[in-house]
């Protein structure tokens, strides 16, 4: 039944369409300028175009700008008084920076166009997490980035292999739980001919090595150690035992990675996880959705039929005094916002509700050229999938990692403070550094040194209101 | 109208140009490097004194980057400058097809550096480059180029190497050709061997040749960053992070424009400083054409 306040929404939305021209038919023209990440991130937007112009006389005039000159192509809008952009992409560690001062909350337009429904749409990790800011909501996920175990089932579910591993370890061949076990099953498959191709098999691979992006696996296994990204002091909650236990255990785990796969970034680790045979895989979503696919960027590699040998399992985590904590990344999604500078903000908006309607949604997401990942609540339905068939088993391991999602730190200056940890993360796993304890040592140096430039109380009281978040999406990281 | 007038009226435009694109970001570069610019896009600045060149002498990694830039600056203008002096040499005794040839030569340095960066990067990728393959040849075991030292520097240099030394030879060879036929007839008569010849006629007349060339490459490498960036990332962990890149990062990746702006500044007073030390051991007076 409709309200009285129901009808009045309606009408203020209403009014709020027509005065942007959002209610017109075909031939009116408003152009709604994008901001959006290349390649293949582009569908999410493209597959609206033709439906924004066609029933809202909307036409997307997007600009294409890599990481992290996007971010950058925000700051510089904002510094120039704005009007270059309506809605902006932008990876959430940067909510901090833009959200302050670029961002315009969305909160009122949620309110006028009755979107609260499309809003709550969005699985609770990623609108909690990635698209509130200070209280409000300021951004709209649109590609939901969380990454699993891929194991080879050829491989842990062997029969003779489970014997095998039983006499040699004392314990029993399964999807492993805690990283201690992840370790001792790597270690078993590494350096014999246990698969298909003949060749030495292997027992570990990642996603990428590359110095920009190692954090996103060793943060999640710090976390799951009994680690945080600060303390209640708001000194680094990493430089103790549990970053360093972390650290040690990745590069223990290097070592029964193929080798060389320390200068392995995200397309070839791509294919060195079909060309090898690799026991263990920790991969985001795109390798089960998309690897079944005869188009997508996994087939050259022989993906739909070597992807029906993976199982699929949330990261292990550890088990500390009979307390078990695991998290799987979240790194690197996107999010939509809309600048504060925008002159059509209702016209931005509707870009925002189309891309966040679940029947639009799909388009991107069952798109074998798209790398827009589940992040919508209906996203992990097999029956909505139409070109893409994601199996059963995948999309409930997906919906189930988000549970223990471990996201992006989001303060301002994230951008700074991460490069700070990449460089002795990398220093650590590539051997320039030997200590793994002097290696985060001098990475928390300089957090320090950046959150003193940055104004301590200041972004205190940020990382206080971050961590609220966490706890309010169910994330138990340990309080230090 | 009177002349000096005329000519003032007539050098107005350029004056006021380089005032507006040389002097204004200068003096915005100084007002930035005593602010710092907070993280939140609607911050504004705060007046921070020296504070910007405290943290930067106190800053572990600009201090890494400087030396490295040092080590690389060193290593790569002298191996561009000795090689391009050989490659100007055997140029000058080609006499048919010359210019095809230095046409060829020059088209490294007129590759995109970004463009360069990947090339490289490709040939050195420990798994799939050539490189690799062509040392499994020969018996050696493969090298991880981008991730270990010295190897990461090694590449670096080696791409910089390549893409600069024809230009450097171009110069050079700019400079051979002014050298009088006569002077070296007459040395030659004198009983001058070619080795003679080189050290006590041609390469005194290089001279202002290679400080061109010499001043050309310095600065080249001060200002790297796509070559070096695209290869290493700056890594293995922050070992090849050069003074370009690491500018960079402090401006646009941590939005540090404070300090950016202080290290811009510093840097200019370090390389006036190297660069005057380069023409003082370059630029001196010719030696005598003493033949012994």
């Amino acid at each position: 039944m409709i309200t009285r306040r129901d009808a009045l929404r309606m009408g203020a939305g209403a009014a709020a369409l027509a005065a942007t021209g959002c209610g017109r038919s075909a031939g009116a023209s408003t152009t709604v300028k994008v901001l959006s990440h290349p390649g293949q991130i582009l569908p999410i937007l493209t597959h609206q175009a033709d439906y924004l112009k066609k029933t809202y006389g909307l036409s997307l005039r997007i600009l294409e700008s890599p990481d992290p000159t996007s971010y950058l192509d925000c700051v510089k809008d904002q510094q120039t008084g704005g009007g270059r952009y309506d809605v902006v992409m932008y990876y959430p560690r940067y909510n901090g920076e833009l959200a302050p001062g670029y961002l315009l909350p969305l909160d009122g337009l949620i309110a006028n166009h009755q979107a609260r429904p499309l809003f709550d749409g969005i699985v609770d990790s990623y609108r909690v997490l990635y698209s509130e800011w200070g209280g409000k909501t300021v951004a709209a996920p649109v590609d939901g980035d969380v990454a699993m175990l891929y194991y080879r089932k050829d491989a842990i579910e062997n029969p003779d292999y489970r014997k095998k591993f039983k006499e040699k370890t004392g314990r029993e061949l399964q999807v492993p739980r805690t990283w201690e076990e992840f370790s001792l099953i790597a270690e078993f498959f590494t350096g014999w001919a246990w698969g298909p191709t003949g060749k030495t098999g292997y027992g570990f691979q990642t996603s990428t090595w590359d110095r920009a992006y190692i954090e996103q696996q060793w943060a999640p296994m710090m976390a799951s150690a009994g680690g945080n990204w600060f303390d209640k002091g708001f000194k680094p909650g990493w430089n103790n035992a549990t970053g360093i236990r972390a650290l040690g255990d990745l590069k223990t785990l290097l070592g029964f990675a193929p080798p060389g796969s320390v200068s392995l970034s995200w397309n070839q680790t791509m294919e060195n996880i079909f060309a090898e045979d690799v026991a263990m895989v920790l991969w985001y979503m795109d390798l089960g959705r998309l690897g079944m696919s005869r188009n997508s960027w996994f087939a050259t590699s022989g993906g739909p039929e070597k992807m029906k040998r993976f199982g699929y399992a949330p990261w292990p985590g550890y088990e500390i005094g009979g307390h078990y904590r695991n998290y799987n990344s979240m790194f690197y999604g996107r999010v939509l916002g809309i600048s504060r500078f925008s002159k059509i903000p209702d016209a931005a908006f509707q870009v925002l509700k189309t891309v966040l309607t679940p029947a639009r949604r799909i388009l991107s997401l069952d798109d074998d050229q798209s790398g827009s990942d589940m992040c919508l609540k209906g996203d992990y339905d097999p029956a909505v999938f139409k070109k893409l068939s994601p199996p059963k088993e995948f999309l409930d391991t997906a919906r189930g990692v988000l549970q223990n999602g471990f996201p992006e730190m989001q303060l301002p200056g994230a951008g700074e403070y991460m490069d700070a940890l990449q460089g002795q993360l990398h220093a650590y796993l590539t051997g320039a550094e030997s200590d793994p304890a002097k290696a985060l040592a001098a990475a928390a140096d300089r957090w320090e040194a950046i959150t003193d430039r940055l104004g301590r109380g200041r972004q205190a009281g940020y990382w206080s209101e971050v961590s609220d978040r966490y706890r309010r999406a169910g994330l138990k990281l340990a309080e230090l | 109208m009177r002349a000096r007038t005329f000519g003032r009226l007539m050098i107005a435009p350029a004056a006021a140009l380089f005032v507006t694109v040389g002097t204004g970001p200068l003096l915005y570069a100084l007002y930035a490097s005593v602010h710092s610019f907070p993280a939140e896009a609607d911050a504004p600045p705060e007046f921070r004194g020296f504070g910007n060149y405290i943290d930067l002498a106190r800053d572990p990694q600009c201090l890494q980057s400087l030396s490295t830039t040092a080590l690389v600056m060193v290593v790569a203008v002298t191996l561009q400058l000795a090689l391009g002096l050989g490659l100007a040499l055997a140029l000058h005794r080609i006499r048919r097809g010359r210019g095809l040839l230095v046409s060829l030569l020059l088209i490294p340095s007129a590759v995109a550096p970004i463009v360069a960066g990947i090339v490289w990067w490709m040939l050195f990728n420990p798994r799939t480059g050539p490189v690799n393959a062509l040392l499994e040849l020969a018996g050696i075991a493969p090298v991880e180029w981008t991730v270990a030292m010295p190897w990461a520097l090694v590449a670096i240099v080696v791409a910089l190497v390549w893409q600069w030394t024809p230009f450097v030879a171009v110069i050079l060879l700019g400079g051979l050709t002014t050298i009088p036929p006569s002077i070296l007839e007459a040395a030659r008569l004198d009983g001058a061997r070619s080795w003679q010849l080189l050290r006590h006629v041609t390469l005194p007349h290089l001279r202002p040749f290679f400080l061109v060339a010499g001043l050309l490459m310095i600065i080249e490498v001060v200002r790297l960053y796509e070559v070096p960036y695209y290869i290493t990332q700056g890594g293995p962990g922050n070992q090849t992070v050069l003074t370009g890149i690491y500018l960079f990062k402090l401006a646009f990746t941590f939005r540090n424009l404070g300090g950016a702006s202080a290290l811009a500044l510093v840097f200019v007073v370090v390389l006036s400083a190297v660069a005057s030390v380069y023409v003082r051991l370059v630029s001196g007076k010719p030696a005598e054409g003493r033949i012994a």
